[in-house]
Formats: C-alpha cells, structure tokens, sequence
C-alpha cells in the first residue's frame, strides 16, 4: 500500500470520527444552525482541562471513612503508606448574651410590604459605618445591638418582589430597579 | 467528450447519467432501495461540482470518498454527511492527498 492511500485512509477515518463526536456539539439537531451552548461550552474548555487532572485523582478509590468512624485513629484509612482522615470543619458556636438576645428578637417573622410607608425609618447611631451594597444603596450594622440599618440614595428606583417560601409565607423585600 | 469550452471524461459522463437517473427516480416516484432518492442526487450533484474543480491526477482518493460518503446517507443524516466531504476534503489538503 502506498503511502497516498495510507493518507487516503487516515484523512477519511479522521474526518467520519470528528464528524460523528464533534457535530452534535457544534451544530444544532443536524441543521446548519449554531448549537445554543456552542459559546458557553468553548468558554468553559479551559477551566474543564484545568480541572481535569483533580477530576480524575477523585475518580480514584480512596476508601474515606465517615467522620464518626474516624474518631479512633486506627479506623483512618490508607493509601499506598499515606494515612487519610476525613475531617469537617467544624460549626462556629455563636455566644448570644442577654444583650443580644434582646437587641435580635429570633421569632419575629417578617413583615410583608405592600407600600413604601411599611418601612419605617429610623436614624441610626452616628458610630455605624456604611458600605455600598448597590447602585444608591448602602448597607451598615449596628455593631453593639446588631440591628441592621440600609439606606436609600434620594432617587434610586425600588421595586418591591414578593416571595413564597417553602412554608407557605410571604416575604417581601425591596429590590433596586435596573 | 467536448461540448463546447468544457471538456468530459467518462466519469463526468457517468455522473451526468447518475443524476438524470434519479431526476427521473424522483419524477416517477421509483423507489431505491434503501437509500434515499433526493439524499442521493444531493450528494452525486456535489460530487459532480467538487469532481470538476479537481484536477484527474486525484481521481483516486476522491472517488473513494464519494463511495464512502454515498452509503453513509445509509447511515446519517444528509448535514453529517456533508459535513463529512468538506471535512476530508481539507484533510486531504492538509494531508497532502491532493
């Protein structure tokens, strides 16, 4: 066999594999049109070849044992000599004291908003610092009671969006307009 | 053959006929067995044009590859068997072949 047909041969085998791998990514529903996904796909090759190789290390059977069974040293399992623990960080305990307590009531639900005037307005603590949390919008915490206070640029545009959480109440909040 | 400016070989020919055939496949509504008729005159109407910009020299790989691509329309849908063509066609460029 000569060395055009080898090529013949490679050039045709090559051309049917990416045909049938690469259209239904590229294309969409064997028409000339575009896939939808095709730039978010290309986008997101990049952090998919980077997160390979981490990928294929989880693929590996590391026998990991639950945190509870991992409480005696001996049950920690290993890996060719390596020694693996399984831990969790642990939950932050929050220390509420008789101050905080009264300054965040726990068991107030929220109030549903129907018009701007169900918001009440209040003057903060001269010592409260305010960030920006959105156009015209900024947000501080009372440090000593843990209220929290927001303040409204004169003009920015709110909108108010009621929710339905999964308990079945309404939550209502203010949401800038953009 | 000569017609006018264009010159014709035999293959061109048997394209020519290849085409006429299904024209009339299609116009009295014979069945092909298997394959289908308008993928079919698709397909040869392509070959014809790619065959009429290659030179005689690269007769060989060309038809092999219209062969493979006329019973892929077996196979695939008619987009991917273009795609296919095109797509050997530059291998082939790339490749050398042609």
């Amino acid at each position: 066999m000569n060395k055009t047909r080898i090529k013949t041969i490679i050039g045709i085998v090559l051309a049917l594999v990416l045909v049938l791998l690469l259209t239904s990514q590229i294309f969409w529903g064997n028409t000339p049109r575009f896939h939808p996904l095709l730039w978010s796909r290309i986008k997101s090759f990049p952090n998919k070849v980077i997160s390979l190789p981490g990928e294929v290390i989880s693929l590996l059977p590391i026998p990991f044992k639950k945190q509870a069974a991992l409480d005696d040293d001996s049950q920690a399992s290993s890996f060719f000599g390596i020694r693996f623990r399984e831990t969790t960080p642990k939950a932050k305990k929050e220390t509420v004291s008789d101050d905080d307590s009264k300054a965040r009531p726990t068991n107030v639900k929220p109030k549903e908003i129907t018009s701007l005037d169900d918001i009440s307005v209040v003057t903060p603590p001269s010592y409260v610092k305010f960030k920006q949390v959105a156009e015209g919008i900024k947000r501080g915490t009372d440090t000593k009671t843990g209220t929290e206070y927001i303040t409204y640029e004169a003009g920015t545009e709110l909108e108010i969006v009621t929710y339905t959480l999964s308990d079945g109440s309404k939550v209502s909040v203010l949401v800038p307009k953009f | 053959m000569k017609i006018g400016p264009f010159y014709f070989d035999t293959k061109e020919l048997f394209l020519f006929i290849a085409i006429i055939l299904l024209g009339i496949a299609i116009y009295f509504n014979w069945d092909i067995y298997f394959f289908d008729r308008t993928k079919l005159l698709t397909i040869v109407v392509i070959v014809l044009i790619a065959k009429g910009l290659l030179p005689a020299i690269h007769n060989e790989p060309f038809f092999i590859l219209s062969l493979i691509a006329i019973f892929l329309t077996l196979f695939v849908p008619i987009f991917q068997v273009l795609l296919f063509f095109f797509l050997a066609f530059i291998l082939f460029k790339l490749l050398r072949v042609i």
